[in-house]
């Protein structure tokens, strides 16, 4: 799968967030995105599924050369992508065991192998993501904790195996040993199947655990600069301020 | 030889029109005999009076010979023990928003 970003415009109400975003991404790729609060990482990937808050004015979204930004989000998820949300919802009266069932169903419909053996693969996941078998019977999400909202996530990453997932912000507020767990998972799909991912953190912390690619940096709407781990480590020692020099980003024209 | 298993797998065809699940996931077949010319079935139905039996039995004597040949087929519906939600399958359950 190859997703081209193109000059990619969008905004919120009458503030634009995105300001010409140009970003390629294939499976078999996992790419970290990085940047400061309010640099527009999340508006990416909710534009990129379709979230109907942000109104998109120009530029278009390419999978595999077709323009996706008419599609329906579930139309979108069956192309093969996937988002790991950054805040989980919760959905009261459809339990984990169902969700996934039919999600699987609607995903790999003809595979009857699949749909047979679907509870096993989905317990023996559990196992691998360290999730009590007890969560299949629970409803999605539902007084889960945000580690166990996070774990989900990637769970269900596992059962629907994307062609290339999103996961924005997927270790914030994990410690350790959950963000260990998550890290795991990505990296099962990614030796496993053509996986790719766009990782979207604040911290390098993750990615000691999930070696991107590719490094990108976000400021302003924009990527400003793309490179590999090596950045990451700058970005740590230096700051975002460094970011801004080096690119001549004026302040002032954020407050315009 | 023809299988237990491939009976099962056969059955599979078949479906419980109120629950619009196969029998087998269903958990109606309690026992499968095969002999050379002749195929036993033992199954029940989710509870008594149920009025489904006549077609269910037309449709498991008519998969079995279609798949596997056999004229003879002789199903017995038994009632022992009765049928509990624990006998479905894990996928018939979650497909019912029972837990499993």
């Amino acid at each position: 799968m190859k997703i081209e970003i193109k000059n990619l415009q969008a905004k919120i109400e009458d503030t634009p967030i995105l300001n010409g975003v140009d970003l390629t991404l294939n499976s078999g790729e996992i790419h970290a995105l990085m940047g400061p609060n309010g640099s527009g990482k999340s508006t990416l990937s909710n534009v990129m599924f379709g979230n109907e808050t942000y109104e998109v004015t120009g530029g278009e979204i390419l999978v595999d050369g077709v323009n996706i930004l008419e599609m329906e989000p579930h139309e979108r998820a069956q192309l093969g992508l996937f988002l790991a949300f950054q805040y989980p919802v919760e959905i009261p009266g459809v339990s984990v065991g169902r969700f996934l069932k039919r999600a699987s169903e609607i995903r790999f419909g003809d595979d009857e192998q699949k749909t047979k053996t679907f509870v096993k693969q989905l317990r023996a996941s559990m196992d691998y993501m360290e999730m009590e078998q007890g969560f299949i019977n629970r409803y999605l999400n539902t007084g889960f904790s945000g580690g166990e909202k996070k774990r989900m996530e990637i769970l269900q990453m596992l059962m629907l195996e994307p062609q290339f997932a999103i996961l924005d912000e997927t270790d914030s507020g994990l410690d350790i040993d959950a963000l260990k767990i998550v890290a795991k998972g990505v990296n099962r799909l990614r030796s496993e199947t053509d996986f790719g991912a766009l990782v979207i953190t604040h911290y390098q912390r993750i990615l000691d655990h999930i070696t991107p690619d590719y490094v990108h940096i976000m400021y302003q709407g924009k990527i400003v600069t793309s490179g590999g781990g090596e950045l990451v480590e700058a970005l740590e020692a230096k700051g975002y301020d460094w970011v801004k020099k080096q690119h001549g980003i004026q302040e002032e024209a954020l407050n315009e | 030889m023809v299988s237990k298993t491939d009976i099962l797998e056969s059955l599979k065809k078949v479906i419980d029109p109120e629950i619009g699940i196969n029998i087998v996931d269903v958990g109606l077949i309690y026992r499968i005999d095969v002999n050379e010319d002749q195929v036993e079935v033992d199954f029940t139905l989710t509870y008594p009076g149920c009025p489904l039996g006549d077609q269910l039995t037309e449709d498991m004597v008519t998969v079995i010979r279609e798949d596997h040949g056999y004229d003879n087929v002789v199903t017995n519906l038994v009632w022992n023990p009765p049928w509990s939600i624990e006998f479905m399958s894990d996928e018939a359950r979650l497909d019912l928003g029972y837990p499993i």
